[in-house]
């Protein structure tokens, strides 16, 4: 996978470091793309149970004097928080495996550093991570407000807020790219 | 067990559990209520109990099928 240590020495690392990394991050990727799939699959066929079936079905039932569309509601949202958590850490290993992969398929032959792969491996792990967590709170937002219906929004202002630092850091690194390259060009220029 | 079992056994059990609170729950409510009738606690204990349990039963079969097929294809996609 990407997080192999690369070889001590300085600058480009050597032609194994990126048979070893490419070989890797392949095994990484065919295990977590079928595991990715199951957890969006899980997590939207339990949301569809609940809205459509269940949830209707339990309107007006009480449990020891508590609501139990509040009950399953509750339930519904721990499977999916559980999904979700899943997904994203499959999403994470899988974003490590693309990232190592593109690096040796397409950055090995113009010696692309480790470095500049973290770069982009950090700015595509947080775009997609905003990404998924803001399709996931449409599947949860529905539940929240069936608890309490201020509770959807107080979630949506903590996603909003995650996601601003998310995207500030994925501006970072891409901008640390961009520095380095126009730092780069300059040289050449006044070279 | 061979795969195509597995899944017809798992299919059953999914529609027998939706179509129990889906169908007979909506369109023969007399049937529905009745099936909680016959049991000896009280009626909303029941109802949260089997409904609970229902939810349950319908994630996982689901979740099982989505798995052997995912198995499945990968192993077919390998072979290929």
């Amino acid at each position: 996978m990407a997080e192999t240590k690369p070889p001590s020495r300085k600058g480009a690392p050597s032609k194994e470091y990126y048979e070893k990394v490419s070989k890797e991050s392949r095994e990484v990727l065919v295990g977590a793309l079928p595991s990715i799939t199951l957890g969006v699959v899980a997590a939207i066929l339990l949301w569809l149970f609940g809205k459509l079936i269940f949830i209707p079905i339990a309107q007006g039932i009480e449990w020891f004097g508590y609501p139990l569309p509040q009950i399953l509601t509750f339930i519904i949202l721990v499977g999916l928080a559980i999904f979700l958590v899943r997904i994203l850490v499959d999403v994470r290993r899988a974003v490590d495996a693309l990232a190592g992969l593109a690096a040796c398929e397409i950055g090995a032959p113009y010696d692309v550093t480790p470095a500049e792969v973290g770069h982009y491996k950090t700015a595509l792990r947080s775009i997609l991570n905003v990404i998924i967590v803001s399709l996931a709170f449409l599947l949860f937002s529905d539940y929240l407000a069936l608890i309490h219906p201020a509770l959807s929004g107080v979630v949506l202002i903590a996603i909003v807020v995650w996601a601003i630092f998310e995207i500030y850091r994925a501006v970072k690194a891409i901008s640390d790219e961009i520095r380095r390259y126009s730092a780069e060009w300059a040289g050449k220029a006044l070279e | 067990m061979k795969f195509s079992i597995k899944i017809a056994v798992l299919s059953a059990v999914l529609a027998a559990d939706l179509s129990f609170f889906l169908f007979l729950g909506t369109h023969f409510p007399e049937a529905y209520e009745l099936v909680f009738e016959k049991m000896p606690w009280a009626d909303n204990v029941e109802k949260t109990f089997a409904i609970i349990t229902g939810l349950v039963i319908a994630t996982v079969t689901s979740l099982s099928i989505a798995y052997l097929m995912t198995k499945r294809l990968l192993k077919s996609i390998q072979r290929g």
